[in-house]
């Protein structure tokens, strides 16, 4: 037994020891610099040089999003831009059907009321006693309808409901009674549906956004209806959605033609293609890289909007119809504020950083510059070419040479 | 009585796979780094007293000699550090390997050895904390500078036994790699962070001879060891290329038996590394020096602990490092202690040994703590 006691003691020993070694075995090698003498003999020598030139070719074009397929609808009655939104409802039927048997239905006899659901999205909060206008327009909306082609039929005489908006509200689902007979369907071409465009007025000039039907949070218009007899008695609620939906507004977008141009509805894009010093790709880690471009004119949109522009490095290049890299951690981000003049800076360091990761053969050294987000973005900005001599793109780069470590 | 054996070897498995090249100090940093210490737990607890009598070191090929059958070894050294300047400190870890070797007999008065041991200790990380300008406005950052690696000594040995003095021959070959890493991480998002790796390589070849001779048979012995380096070489994955000259190392020492249970022992080197100095100043390092070491050290044998019985060791050992903090040099002093455990009907041992010393130089003191754990098997 004696010996058994002394083995166990044993056991106990090594099993601390063997948990020391354990221990032990976690690493920890961090210790302060104290320069020059505990530190690496090489320090990291930083550059800073503005290259002028480095865009070689650009292009830009409209298009790429079209209003009625943005979540947002602007409506404006500012001086730059007068927009109104427009939506055309899902027909309303004419009869429905309590039981699941019935095939005759049940006719309207009667409507009891109507109500309007619009979610507001945006709003200037200096624009006082705002309120929305309610117009009721013909059914033949779609994508071919412009400001030009409704504009006629914008006038007070067409105003079916006046909505209130408290000065405190900002972002809310607004619900409001519409006079059931100003918002009767279309009984001439027997669709059922209903058409109704959207403006707005305060004690200033202003504009809000309202969700579209793209959004999620769509206009709805609620019809709460009696059976004709003698089935007045029974009730129902027709709830309809857009089933079309858009804005239109004058002055409508300039061509993207001349010049650097981004965003706005119909969005518009610019292609840049670069032409870089060898070794600001291949050879250099860039710490910073901004792409500065002069704008020709502020920059345009809502007031006090604020977006961002992307730099999407370009897989493919075919005009533009180019092919992007969607990967956002390789693209390069500026941010603009509509009245913005002068330069305007976008990063441009992680797509260098991607370009040093893939040959140039395979990669083509361009970018296109987009809004973010593109979809529901009025703000355009428009900047001066790549052969504008003194006003053309610039980059400012800061980077680090390849390091020089310490041998032996 | 196999499991303790299995155990111990484990633990020490499992710290060799994920850290087997991770040694550290913070002044691994300066010059080709620490010089290593290819002593056995039984030399360190004499610390480096017996380090030329010692078959499982490698500083003196002749003691080799003495092992009268195959025998395996092999040595772990955690290590605590800490390591303080004028301004700043930081605890640190480290786990070292310093020593693997296996020997046997061709012979009955020849044996070889083949040994793996820490040479240069280069594994580091500093960090450093400081503010640049850029484009007109200051911007914090942290630098990290890291080193991982070293170069170990592969030892080839072969020594003739006489009737009382030991003669033999040694090759050696200088291998290893450390990986570089230098990055920056700036504060904000502003700049994107920087890192850069390399990984520079080493090579070299060394030659030593030494002896071992029982001048009073079973009361003193005197050894002495010279090595003799030719050129490490570095190559950086990023071309650069330098070569070093390795110093000429000479050791001599005695072991003293004046009871029959005690043993003293101490021994005296000296590296030439003054023979680098043109190539590490040309690298921008500060000039080397020849450097000296002295250990001593006392083993008494069979103690009684209560539980069982161990040699009991101790000892004292200072040291130069060739290498200087900008214009400080660098010393270093530790204190020891140890003993053994014997297994498996004594074919098993387990050395212990404690080490608590400093480096110093000029405003930087570095204090270390080191328990080495050796194992030797003779099957």
């Amino acid at each position: 037994m004696a010996r058994t006691s002394v083995w166990l003691s044993w056991k106990s020993a090594l099993a601390a020891l063997v948990t020391l070694g354990s221990i032990a075995c976690q690493e920890r090698l961090t210790s302060p610099g104290r320069c020059p003498e505990l530190c690496p003999p090489n320090d990291l020598e930083i550059e800073d040089t503005t290259l002028v030139g480095v865009v070689v070719s650009d292009s830009s074009f409209r298009g790429y999003v079209l209003p009625h397929e943005s979540p947002v609808m602007v409506v404006s009655a500012m001086d730059s831009f007068t927009s109104v939104a427009v939506i055309r409802f899902d027909a309303r039927p004419s009869r429905w059907f309590p039981t699941g048997g019935d095939t005759a239905g049940v006719r309207i006899g009667a409507v009891d009321s109507v109500t309007l659901d619009v979610r507001l999205l945006q709003r200037d909060t200096a624009a006082k006693n705002l309120e929305l206008l309610v117009y009721r327009i013909p059914v033949d909306q779609d994508s071919a309808t412009t400001w030009d082609s409704l504009v006629t039929l914008i006038d007070d005489s067409r105003i079916i409901q006046v909505i209130p908006v408290h000065d405190t509200v900002t972002v809310a689902n607004i619900v409001y009674k519409i006079p059931p007979a100003a918002i009767e369907p279309d009984t001439i071409t027997d669709s059922g549906m209903v058409a109704i465009a959207i403006g707005v007025r305060a004690d200033r000039r202003t504009a809000v956004t309202l969700f579209s039907g793209e959004s999620g949070a769509s206009p709805r218009l609620r019809f709460y209806v009696r059976g004709e007899a003698p089935n007045d008695t029974l009730r129902n609620t027709f709830n309809l959605g857009p089933r079309f939906d858009t804005f239109v507004g004058t002055p409508t977008p300039r061509d993207a033609g001349f010049g650097i141009v981004v965003g706005n509805l119909p969005a518009a894009r610019a292609l840049l293609r670069f032409e870089l010093p060898q070794y600001i790709v291949d050879s250099t880690s860039v710490l910073r890289a901004s792409l500065q471009l002069r704008l020709q004119q502020p920059v345009s949109g809502r007031p006090n909007e604020t977006f961002s522009i992307r730099a999407v490095p370009v897989l493919r290049d075919f005009g533009g119809k180019s092919v992007l890299i969607p990967d956002t951690s390789v693209q390069g981000r500026g941010t603009v504020t509509v009245g913005d003049t002068g330069t305007v800076v976008i990063e441009m360091s992680r797509v260098l950083r991607f370009w040093r990761a893939v040959s140039g053969d395979s990669i083509p050294r361009a970018v296109v510059l987009r809004a973010d987000p593109e979809d529901a973005t009025l703000g355009e900005l428009r900047a001066a070419r790549g052969g504008a001599g003194a006003s053309a793109p610039t980059m400012r780069v800061t980077f680090i040479r390849p390091y020089r470590f310490g041998v032996p | 009585m196999m499991r303790p054996q299995v155990l111990l070897t484990a633990s020490l498995l499992a710290c060799a796979a994920p850290a087997a090249l991770a040694q550290g100090s913070g002044l691994g940093i300066v010059g080709l780094g620490i010089p290593g210490r290819f002593v056995s737990a039984r030399d360190a607890g004499t610390a480096g007293g017996v380090t030329l009598f010692d078959p499982e070191a490698t500083l003196n090929p002749a003691s080799i000699g003495r092992w009268r059958a195959a025998a395996g070894w092999a040595t772990a050294a955690p290590s605590r550090l800490s390591l303080e300047s004028a301004d700043t400190s930081s605890e640190l870890r480290s786990m070292r390997f310093p020593l693997f070797g296996f020997a046997s007999r061709l012979r009955p008065r020849i044996a070889i050895a083949a040994t793996v041991s820490d040479y240069l200790d280069r594994s580091y990380e500093i960090t450093r904390r400081d503010t640049v300008d850029l484009r007109g406005t200051p911007v914090g950052y942290d630098d990290i500078s890291r080193s991982h690696g070293g170069v170990s000594d592969l030892r080839l040995a072969a020594a003739y036994t006489f009737d009382r003095v030991w003669l033999a021959l040694a090759v050696h070959a200088y291998a290893g790699s450390s990986r570089l890493v230098a990055s920056r991480r700036f504060d904000g998002d502003a700049y994107e962070d920087f890192i850069e790796v390399s990984q520079t390589d080493f090579s070299g070849m060394g030659l030593s001879a030494g002896t071992i001779v029982s001048v009073l048979p079973g009361r003193l012995d005197a050894g002495a060891s010279v090595r003799i380096g030719d050129q490490l070489t570095a190559k950086n994955t990023t071309g650069r290329s330098a070569s070093v000259p390795l110093p000429t190392e000479i050791a001599f020492g005695v072991h003293a038996t004046p009871a029959p249970s005690i043993g003293v022992a101490a021994t005296v080197q000296r590296a030439g590394w003054s023979r680098a100095r043109a190539a590490l100043v040309a690298a921008g390092q500060g000039p080397p020096r020849d450097a000296w070491s002295v250990g001593i050290g006392i083993e008494i044998q069979n103690v009684d602990f209560g539980l069982f019985h161990s040699p009991l060791r101790l000892g004292w050992r200072t040291r130069q490092l060739p290498f200087p903090i900008g214009t400080a040099e660098l010393d270093e002093r530790a204190f020891s202690g140890g003993l053994s455990l014997l297994f498996a009907q004594n074919r098993t041992t387990v050395d212990l040994g404690f080490e608590r010393g400093s480096r110093s130089g000029g405003a930087v003191t570095e204090r270390f703590s080191t328990l080495f754990v050796g194992i030797t098997v003779r099957p």
